[in-house]
C-alpha cells in the first residue's frame, strides 16, 4: 500500500503507514496523495462524479494554492434534502468555507483531536506553500488503533 | 494536550454503539431519506422491507453521492435502487479496535451491529474515534 508520488512541485509525497516503531506519526506521512479538488463554481453533479470516481468522501475546494473550502458527502446530502437542482447548484452554495486545516508536521493524534472536537471526518493539510493533501478519519483511526500493537 | 484512552482499545461494541438507529423503507425516495439523515445528522440508515421490521440493507451517504453522480432525480429515485444489500456487519462482542480495522479495510464508515439475526445498533468510525481519545 505504501508508495511514493511526485506532484507538480516535485515534492515527494509518501502514502501508506510508514510508522517507525516508537516514533509518533506525522500527518504528512499518511495523507492522501493527489487529493481530489474542485473549484467554487462547479456544479454539484460534477463534483459528485469526481468523488465517486475517486472513491472519496470529500473534495477540497481550492483557490490557487489555497484552501477555500471543503465539500463533503454530508453537504451533498443537505443539497438533496433541500431539493436543490444538482446540475445547477454550485459548490460555493454548499461547501464549508475556510474549513479547519492541519499542518503536515502535526502528529496524527492532534488531527484525531481536531476531528473529534469539531465533528469532521476530513482535514485539508497545509504547509507554508499552501494546500498539500487531506487526512481522513480513516487514516487517523487506523493510526491510533495500531498504537495498541506496540 | 490529547491522550489516547488506552483502556478503550478492548472495549466491546456493546458499550459504544448507537442503539438509536434510523430506518428507511425500500420504497422511499432518496430525497426523503436525505432529509432524515440531515435531521438526525447521521451518515447511514438501515433499510427495512416495506411494512416489516426485517432488514433489507443499508443506505449510506456514499450511496446517495453515487446516485447524484449517475444524474438520477433523488426526488423520484427509490432507496431500493441504491442501497447495499450485502453490508458487512459487526457483532456486539467485537472490540472497537477490531471494528475499526474492519471498517478501514472495507473502506466504509458504518457497520450495522447484529446479534442473533437482529440489528442491535450501528457503529461508526466517528463513535470509535470519540471512544479512543480522551
Amino acid at each position: 500500500m505504501a508508495h511514493g508520488w511526485s506532484d507538480s512541485s516535485d515534492r515527494v509525497l509518501i502514502t501508506g503507514n510508514l510508522r517507525v516503531k516508537g516514533v509518533p506519526m506525522q500527518v504528512e506521512a499518511v495523507h492522501r496523495v493527489l487529493a481530489v479538488t474542485a473549484t467554487r463554481d462547479e456544479p454539484l453533479v460534477d463534483v459528485a462524479s469526481r468523488m465517486r470516481f475517486n472513491d472519496v468522501g470529500s473534495v477540497v475546494i481550492t483557490d490557487g494554492r489555497y484552501v477555500a473550502g471543503i465539500l463533503t458527502e454530508r453537504d451533498l446530502i443537505r443539497a438533496v434534502a433541500e431539493g436543490a437542482d444538482l446540475s445547477a447548484a454550485t459548490v460555493s452554495e454548499y461547501m464549508t468555507p475556510d474549513p479547519a486545516v492541519i499542518r503536515g508536521d502535526a502528529e496524527m493524534l492532534e488531527a484525531a483531536g481536531v476531528m473529534a472536537r469539531i465533528g469532521v471526518a476530513h482535514l485539508p493539510i497545509v504547509d507554508d506553500d499552501g494546500f498539500v493533501g487531506v487526512v481522513s478519519i480513516r487514516d487517523v483511526v487506523l493510526d491510533i488503533t495500531e498504537l495498541v500493537a506496540r | 494536550m490529547l491522550y489516547l484512552r488506552m483502556s478503550s482499545y478492548d472495549v466491546r461494541l456493546t458499550s459504544v454503539l448507537s442503539s438509536m438507529t434510523v430506518v428507511a423503507e425500500q420504497s422511499e425516495t432518496l430525497e426523503e431519506v436525505a432529509r432524515r439523515m440531515r435531521l438526525n445528522d447521521i451518515g447511514s440508515v438501515l433499510v427495512t422491507q416495506d411494512g416489516s421490521e426485517e432488514i433489507a440493507g443499508i443506505l449510506t451517504e456514499r450511496d446517495v453521492v453515487r446516485a447524484i453522480a449517475d444524474g438520477v432525480d433523488p426526488a423520484t429515485t427509490l432507496v431500493s435502487e441504491y442501497m447495499t444489500t450485502d453490508a458487512t456487519t459487526a457483532e456486539p462482542t467485537m472490540t472497537v479496535t477490531e471494528a475499526a480495522k474492519t471498517m478501514v479495510g472495507l473502506g466504509v464508515r458504518h457497520l450495522p451491529v447484529v446479534a442473533n439475526d437482529q440489528v442491535v445498533g450501528m457503529i461508526s468510525l466517528r463513535d470509535i474515534l470519540i471512544e479512543l481519545i480522551a
